[in-house]
Formats: structure tokens, C-alpha cells, sequence
């Protein structure tokens, strides 16, 4: 299974998850709504004072249909979301499906640009490309990039726009140090994060009993403290943050022990907290796949000659800004034979085209100086531009 | 009166009753209840066509530079000719593109529409106005290509006279004399100008001129303007498609983390199309060869690197054999190369 197959897959699943887990949470809200508002009628039924009374009765009952109404339409609702989650699923599939179909191969990529479409790639390769990119863009935060791409391709199905768009409005609010838009994924997503054993919602919880003592705020970082951090002290991991949350209490706010506690650095240490939970939520995968793909390209595509001035070549990814810049900080795989190419004729220079030295010390194809030696009767060297004899260059054994 | 309470009563009985009966909620709960088996079937289907798919990593000590990778991106997009997406995208990112840099993009992104919407006209004549932008023997053989395809244009329209004159006016240019042979066969195709469907000569209807035109008129410019004419970022993710299998099979036995300078002992091959360089390995030493470490030839012709020789020369004080044959030799009798 290709990498770009897993990665069909785990969107499949995440979207597959989420949807189970709406469809989970209707099924509760709505059967507990609808058995409160029938045992509702139930007792009005039984309730003396309605029978009696049919102006009372009257008043009971339009409650109840009132109820009713409320229930339906927050009902239609939740189906309507339900069901634009079954037809992104549904998109995603035919995807799938329309992947598998494909027998073109992939062949040497010669578009000009990775955005424009290009007969020599297929359809649903370039959309899988695009995805990566697009993904890129939402973690990074450029949404409108991010949109403006993702409509010129058509995977609005494949991106999880809406997704980043909730989370970007939780971290902004993390970076303006509010936890509550936070606090409140946490309880939407309480018992998906129970299973998971997050202890993101501690985390915000201790950042925020931080933010009341660093603001003198005494009493109300205990009232934090005593519902929200000492329920958790039964995890031997957080017993200690608690110890030391209670600890602080004790010293000036400004004192060397604590002082940590306070600063930027630990709500920007939420927001990556933050992120990565609620990849984790969704299964999605929490680095930018784009950044994993391009590892290996230039791990593959790296040579030592790139970082040599004298041999860049214009069309070598590695060899230029800024993917050069990159392609430093990844490893360059074995090459365990040599492959020359002449810089003539650009062929290999193996077999009937073996290399040979000028007596500068340049190599070349047999066949590039035989044709050079056929139109001028001699060869003419590319540094000095004396004239030699084709015997004067020494052939090469390149193993 | 007393009657209508006891109606009013019966009824409230009555619509107690007929609630309880209808349980609203288990009712939700059956119709649902097929719904929710199709949506277990296919998460099991799911997971049987993707079994436990984990998203790809690789053990990198550092993360790729997020501000670099949008500046590819920037250019990238650039590239696209879409403005709006490429200024939304350098006011979004912030990313900066010099100037030369950008024009240079955005002439090139003006080629290549010009060969997809095939405006022979604006090619033909920016050609002209800019032959210093060619590479020096090019340009020629990028002036024909395009005179041929206009050719191929006017036998399409079917005008006998228009495709001679043309012909004798620019066909027969003294600086297409190298091209004689290739005109031949383009005034052959003159004789089915009027039953194209029996023509012998396939080029009138292929695409695969205009290709080749477009190829090589970007070899020929992009030197000069600085950029090439494929898409890096497009070349690299098409590299990582052929190499990451192998790499993520070899990162799950490999224990520990990689970094720039490391050479990983695995093998990536990409095939001859991927290669924009010459590498020389040192048959002894299996190492790349450097700027610090050439190849150098060997008396005998053999070519193994410079550190190998001297490593031979050391050991064997003054005249050394070549691991490959019988030859023995002085270090001056060997001769160092360069390779591109």
C-alpha cells in the first residue's frame, strides 16, 4: 500500500470516527430529550390539578408541544450536519475508488508549476499532492491561501477546513492567555479524551490556577485547585505539578522558584499541546505530511555536488534556493555506483559511450569527442581551448 | 360541567397512555438502529482496506525550516499563474520573493500559457526581440521549431499558396541550413494537403511537436532567466514518491536519529530521469567522490578516488599498484579529475 494510499485511509477513518461519534451523541441527546418530554405528558396525564382544570391543562400541553417542536428542530439539525458528514465521506470513497482505477503511471513530472494540471499527471495523483499542500497552508494558519487553492483543485471533500478554523479560534484565545474556549473542546470532547487518557484539560486547568496566583488572585486559584486539579492527583504523573501548583501559593509572585510559571512561553506550550491533542483526537496525523514528503525527496535527490558551486545545475531541485536550504538538514542516501554523465551530450557515459580525460582533467563521452573530432579533425579542449589529438586523451575505466 | 371534567380527564388519560405506548425515544433509537449497523459495517470495511494506516515520519533531528518552505511555496505559486492565490499568499505568509526572481517566474509562467494556448504570434516575436536571453546555439533550432509549427498550422488550414510562400520565406532562411533535412519531409506533407486522413506523416496531427517546442525553448531561456523550467517542488515530490517506501521501511529498523550530515546505508534509486548529476563512487571505498576528495585516474586508466590513492601511496613508499590490475605507478603518472 503506497504512502498516499495509507493516507486515504486515515482521512477515511478520521471522517468515519467523527461521524460514529456525532451519530453517538445525537442517539443520547435525543432519546434523553424525547423520554424527559414523554414522561412529561405521562405525568401531566396523572396530575390532578391539569384534569381538573382545563385551562391549566391547556397551558401543560402547549409546554409540551412547544418542547416537542424545540426537540424537532434541533433534531434537523444535527441530521443536516450528520448527514453533510455522510457526504464528505461518501466523496472520499469515490476518491478512493477512482485512485484505484487509475493504471496511468506516474512518469517524469514536466509541469511548470505543481498547481496547474499536466497531462502527465493523473487527476487523482495531483489532488493527492495538492491535499499535502493545502494541509500545509491550514497549519500554518493561511486560510485564505488555503481556500483559494483548495477550490482551484476541487478536494474541498479531503481538506479539514472546518476543523482548523474551530481550532484556530482556541488558539488565539490560548495566545490571548483565555482558556475558556479551550476548556469548553474539552467538555464537548470529554469522554473521546477519557479514552485517549489526555491530560490536556489538567494542563489548561493548571495554566489557569497559574494565571490567578500570578494575578494575586489567591482564593479563586484554590476554588480552581480544589474542583479541578485535585481530582486528577490520583494520576501519580500529575500528583507532582499539583504538589508544586500548591506549592507556588506560598512564594511572591516574582520569586526565581515559580517564576517559570508565569511566562508567555508556557501558554505558547499550550497551543502546541493544544494542536497536537486534537490531532490525536481525529486521528490525523500531527506533523505536516508535506514536510515528510519532501524529506525523502531530497534525501534521494541529494548529491555531494550540490553543495559544490562549480557543479549547480540549473534544474537540480537540491541545488538551488531554497529547497537547497532544506535539503541541509537531511540525510543523502548511499550511492554504491558511479553513474557519469557527459556534459556534452548529456547521455551516460557507460558501455559504447565510455568516458575518457582531456588532459585538463575534464571528463567526456567517447562519442561527444569523436564528433568532435570528425567536424574539426581535432579536439578542442573546453578550459585551455588548445587543439588536441583524440589519442591524447586517456581513456577511463570507471568500475 | 362535571361531564367535561371527567371528558377532559379521560382524554389526559388517554394522551398518557398513547405516549407511553409510543416511546418516542425507543422509537428514535429502532429507527436508527439500521443506520448505525451500515455505519459499523463501514468502519470495519474501512479498516480491513486500510489496515491500522499510520501517517509516515521520519526520524529527522530537525524539522523542516517552516519560513524557507514558504518561500518554495511563495514561488511555487508564482509559478501557478494564478495572481490572486500567489499575493494572497505572500500578504498571508509573509514570504519575500526578490524582484528579479519574481519577473523571472512570471515570464516563465507567460511561456508556458503561451505554449498551452499555442500563441505562436507572441512567441515567435518575443523570441525575436530577446535573442540575448537564448542559450547562443539555440536559438536557431528554437526559431525553427516554432517557424515548423506555424507551417504545420497553415497545411491544417489547407492554403495551398499561403504554405508555399511561407515556406520559400522563412523555410529556406540561411540559419535554418543545419535543419535541411527536417524541412524535407514537412514539404512532402505539402502533397496530402487536401486529404490529411491519408497523410503518411504524423507530425501534422501530433501534440507531441508542440512538447517538444515548449522543451526546448525553456532550455534554451531559462539560464538566463535564473529559474527552471519544471516545477522543483513538483520534481521533489515526485522523487519522495519513489523513494519514501523504501525510506520509511528502513527508518523502522533504524535505531537512531538522522541529520544533515549523515549518509544513510540505504540505497535510493530514482532512475536515469531523476539524475542531474555525475556521481562518482570510489570502487574501494564505496564513498562519494568531493571537492575535497576527486576522482583521479589511475596510470593504468582505472579511476578511484584521491583519498584511496593516497592511501595506497602511503603503505607502499613510492611506486604503487593499482587494485585493479597489474600496473604499478609514481603519483605523478596519475591525473586528477573533474566530473560535473
Amino acid at each position: 500500500m503506497s504512502v498516499q494510499e495509507r493516507l486515504d485511509g486515515i482521512l477515511l477513518r478520521s471522517l468515519h470516527d467523527d461521524l460514529t461519534q456525532h451519530f453517538k451523541s445525537i442517539q443520547r441527546t435525543f432519546e434523553k430529550q424525547l423520554q424527559a418530554a414523554t414522561d412529561a405528558v405521562v405525568a401531566l396525564a396523572r396530575d390532578s390539578t391539569a384534569s381538573s382544570s382545563p385551562a391549566h391543562a391547556s397551558a401543560q400541553l402547549s409546554v409540551a408541544i412547544e418542547r416537542l417542536h424545540k426537540i424537532r428542530n434541533a433534531f434537523a439539525e444535527a441530521s443536516k450536519h450528520e448527514q453533510a458528514m455522510v457526504s464528505q465521506l461518501s466523496h472520499r470513497i469515490e476518491f478512493v475508488k477512482r485512485a484505484e482505477a487509475c493504471t496511468q503511471p506516474l512518469v517524469q513530472p514536466c509541469a511548470s508549476s505543481l498547481c496547474s494540471a499536466d497531462p502527465s499527471l493523473p487527476l487523482t495523483h495531483h489532488q493527492r499532492l495538492l491535499r499535502l499542500v493545502v494541509d500545509y497552508l491550514l497549519r500554518r494558519g493561511y486560510y485564505e491561501s488555503a481556500s483559494l487553492l483548495t477550490s482551484a483543485v476541487g478536494i474541498e471533500h479531503f481538506v479539514e477546513t472546518p476543523l482548523f478554523h474551530t481550532s484556530a479560534h482556541i488558539i488565539h484565545a490560548l495566545r490571548d492567555q483565555d482558556p475558556q474556549p479551550a476548556l469548553r473542546w474539552c467538555q464537548r470532547n470529554h469522554s473521546r479524551l477519557k479514552k485517549l487518557g489526555s491530560t490536556f484539560e489538567f494542563q489548561v486547568r493548571l495554566r489557569q490556577f497559574y494565571a490567578l496566583v500570578g494575578a494575586g488572585e489567591s482564593m479563586d486559584a484554590l476554588l480552581v485547585a480544589r474542583e479541578h486539579l485535585a481530582p486528577h492527583a490520583s494520576r501519580p504523573s500529575l500528583l507532582q505539578a499539583v504538589q508544586a501548583a500548591m506549592g507556588a501559593l506560598a512564594f511572591p509572585v516574582d520569586s526565581p522558584q515559580t517564576k517559570h510559571q508565569f511566562a508567555r512561553e508556557r501558554w505558547h506550550e499550550l497551543v502546541e499541546a493544544f494542536s497536537a491533542e486534537m490531532f490525536r483526537l481525529h486521528s490525523l496525523p500531527t506533523g505536516s505530511v508535506l514536510c515528510t514528503f519532501l524529506q525523502a525527496g531530497l534525501a534521494a535527490l541529494r548529491v555531494n555536488a550540490c553543495s559544490e558551486q562549480q557543479s549547480r545545475q540549473l534544474s537540480c531541485p537540491t541545488c538551488n534556493a531554497p529547497l537547497s536550504i532544506l535539503a541541509m538538514r537531511v540525510p543523502s542516501a548511499d550511492r554504491l555506483t558511479s553513474r557519469l554523465i557527459c556534459p556534452i551530450s548529456g547521455t551516460s557515459m557507460h558501455g559504447d559511450n565510455y568516458p575518457m580525460a582531456l588532459p585538463n582533467g575534464h571528463v567526456y563521452g567517447v562519442k561527444a569527442l569523436e564528433e568532435m573530432n570528425e567536424r574539426g579533425g581535432h579536439v578542442t579542449c573546453t578550459a585551455t581551448g588548445a587543439d588536441l589529438a583524440l589519442s591524447e586523451c586517456p581513456k577511463l575505466f570507471v568500475v | 360541567g362535571e361531564s367535561a371534567a371527567s371528558a377532559l380527564r379521560t382524554a389526559l388519560m388517554q394522551l398518557g397512555m398513547n405516549a407511553k405506548k409510543f416511546d418516542a425515544a425507543k422509537k428514535v433509537a429502532k429507527d436508527r438502529r439500521e443506520y448505525h449497523a451500515s455505519l459499523s459495517k463501514l468502519g470495519k470495511a474501512i479498516e480491513k482496506a486500510f489496515p491500522n494506516a499510520q501517517p509516515p515520519t521520519l526520524p529527522i533531528e530537525q524539522p523542516v525550516d517552516q519560513h524557507t518552505l514558504d518561500q518554495l511555496l511563495a514561488e511555487e505559486f508564482l509559478r501557478s499563474g494564478d495572481e490572486k492565490l500567489s499575493s494572497t499568499f505572500l500578504s498571508e505568509s509573509g514570504a519575500e520573493v526578490d524582484t528579479s526572481r519574481m519577473d523571472a517566474l512570471i515570464t516563465l509562467t507567460r511561456l508556458t500559457h503561451a505554449f498551452r494556448e499555442r500563441e505562436l504570434d507572441f512567441l515567435i516575436s518575443w523570441s525575436q526581440d530577446r535573442q540575448e536571453l537564448f542559450e547562443k546555439d539555440m536559438f536557431a533550432a528554437v526559431l525553427f521549431d516554432l517557424r515548423r509549427l506555424e507551417f504545420i498550422e497553415l497545411l491544417k488550414a489547407g492554403e495551398k499558396n499561403a504554405v508555399l510562400s511561407f515556406a520559400r520565406q522563412y523555410l529556406s532562411a540561411a540559419a535554418f541550413r543545419p535543419f535541411f533535412s527536417e524541412v524535407e519531409p514537412l514539404m512532402g506533407a505539402v502533397l496530402w494537403i487536401d486529404r490529411p486522413e491519408l497523410s503518411p506523416y504524423p507530425f501534422v496531427k501530433a501534440d507531441s511537436l508542440w512538447r517538444e517546442a515548449e522543451g526546448r525553448f525553456l532550455r534554451a531561456v531559462c539560464p538566463s532567466l535564473g529559474v527552471p523550467p519544471h516545477s522543483p517542488l513538483l520534481v521533489t515530490l515526485a522523487a519522495s514518491s519513489i523513494a519514501l517506501p523504501r525510506l520509511l521501511k528502513f527508518a523502522s529498523i533504524s535505531s537512531n536519529k538522522w541529520n544533515g550530515s549523515s549518509t544513510l546505508p540505504v540505497e535510493l534509486p530514482l532512475g536515469e530521469t531523476f539524475q542531474y548529476h555525475s556521481v562518482f563512487t570510489c570502487p574501494v571505498t564505496k564513498e562519494q567522490a568531493s571537492a575535497s576528495n576527486p576522482p583521479v585516474r589511475l596510470k593504468c586508466g582505472h579511476v578511484i578516488c584521491k583519498q584511496s590513492m593516497e592511501g595506497l601511496r602511503r603503505s607502499a613508499h613510492g611506486r604503487f599498484k593499482c587494485p585493479y590490475c597489474p600496473t604499478e605507478m609514481k603519483t605523478m603518472q596519475t591525473q586528477q579529475l573533474t566530473i560535473h
